[in-house]
């Protein structure tokens, strides 16, 4: 090997090593940030850490209740000391939004028993081609909803309603069936608009108990 | 004649894999392919992949270019570049939190089109370079790897993916065990295989 080639050959292999590890650190760099510090490696994970530093704030849509009137929930700036449970449904689905609704009958309960100011529990829609106000109104009388207590909505167009989704990390997706697959279960809404805590549906007792908690700090707050 | 019609051959498949991922400006069948994990992964990402490979081979067939081939080479010495590339992309798109990321933020889907057919380019001339130790060493961890991540997205008891199935994400699983067992059986024959060492410094060999 001549000597301007071996010249040119450790050059290269110099060249070549920082190279890769300048690609190995923005490789770690990236996947540091992605992964929340290597602790979360799903879609779903970031959601939580994103809930955890209060970064998830649901945008405010035209809504539109059973009786077809515009609702305005979060944002409002009368709503400051109120708290939102809010589930995502479609009146079409046969499993999950019933057991949804059923956790949401229980709490319902919970509060007549025990009323507590400011708490309000919501059912959006996001099969907004479906669900009309009629419809809504059906699902809301099978599932006994108190409309003092419990609120049904859905946003007034499609836009609006993947919106008000992606604004807080839910993803709706055909189940393949003529249904939805979506991420998330009860989520607690300040009156900001601001995602708070993010339940699982048999975690519906800890929902209602930092709902009354949020309530009660935002109303001390703003005294 | 016969070896016009290879060549006619050869060269319509080289355009068919260096175009296919247009065909993904198309919305609807980006659309179908993207909405199920298995088209995604093992579809798209391939195709991808073969365009970069396929117009790099193409790329170091114009003499004009062999030059500025000759240069890159030097920035890639003995493929370890092209192995480092190869597997950080790799591992990336197999993140459940990526996938989903690249179906929901426009940046981030550029960021995999971009880097799977970079890489595709990259390796077509890497590998030549590449000596069987560095190969089997890419190949392996590229099939572990991918035989990891296909057994987790098996057994996850949940969806990893919000954009995704169960069902589609447990076949995909399968579908990366199995490609990982090709991978490793491929990577070991080009590595045992007669013409396995490569030009220590600059692939000289011809295209």
């Amino acid at each position: 090997m001549s000597a301007a080639r071996r010249y040119r050959d450790a050059l290269s292999r110099r060249v070549s090593a920082v190279l890769c590890l300048a690609m190995l650190a923005a490789f770690s760099w990236g996947l540091r940030h992605i992964t929340a510090g290597f602790e979360v490696w799903t879609f779903e994970g970031r959601r939580q850490v994103a809930v955890r530093s209060g970064a998830l704030q649901a945008t405010v849509v035209p809504l539109r209740d059973v009786s077809n009137r515009a609702l305005t929930l979060w944002g409002d700036s009368g709503a400051g000391s109120a708290a939102y449970l809010v589930d995502f449904v479609y009146t079409r689905c046969p499993g999950v939004c019933r057991t949804l609704g059923s956790e949401f009958q229980q709490m319902q309960r919970e509060l007549a028993s025990d009323p507590a100011t400011g708490v309000h529990l919501v059912s959006i829609s996001f099969d907004v081609e479906h669900d009309d106000a009629v419809q809504l109104a059906q699902f809301a009388a099978q599932l006994h909803a108190d409309p003092t207590t419990w609120i049904f909505a859905v946003p007034a167009t499609p836009s609006d309603a993947q919106s008000l989704l992606r604004s807080l990390g839910v993803v709706a997706i055909p189940d393949g069936q003529s249904g939805f697959v979506h991420n998330g279960a009860i989520h607690l809404l300040d009156g900001r608009g601001r995602l708070r805590g993010l339940f699982e549906v048999e975690q519906w007792p800890q929902a209602l108990a930092a709902a009354r908690q949020l309530a009660t700090l935002a109303r001390v707050v703003s005294r | 004649m016969t070896g016009l019609t290879l060549n006619s051959s050869r060269v319509a498949k080289s355009v068919l894999f260096a175009t296919l991922p247009l065909a993904l400006l198309w919305p609807e069948l980006r659309q179908v392919v993207e909405a199920r994990m298995l088209l995604h992964m093992l579809l798209e990402f391939p195709a991808l992949f073969a365009s970069g490979w396929v117009m790099q081979r193409w790329f170091l067939r114009q003499p004009a270019m062999r030059r500025w081939a000759h240069c890159v080479s030097l920035l890639d010495w003995r493929g370890w570049c092209g192995a480092t590339l190869a597997s950080i992309v790799a591992v990336a798109w197999m993140l459940p939190a990526l996938l989903d990321l690249a179906l929901l933020i426009p940046v981030v889907s550029a960021a995999k089109y971009l880097s799977w057919w970079i890489t595709g380019w990259v390796l077509a001339g890497s590998l030549r370079r590449m000596d069987p130790e560095v190969l089997l060493f890419l190949v392996g961890n590229l099939a572990w790897m991918m035989c990891s991540a296909g057994m987790l997205y098996v057994d996850a008891p949940d969806r990893l993916c919000v954009n995704y199935l169960q069902g589609d994400q447990q076949q995909t699983g399968w579908a990366l065990v199995l490609v990982a067992i090709a991978l490793a059986a491929a990577g070991l024959r080009r590595a045992m295989g007669p013409s396995a060492r490569a030009d220590p410094v600059i692939d000289s060999r011809p295209l």
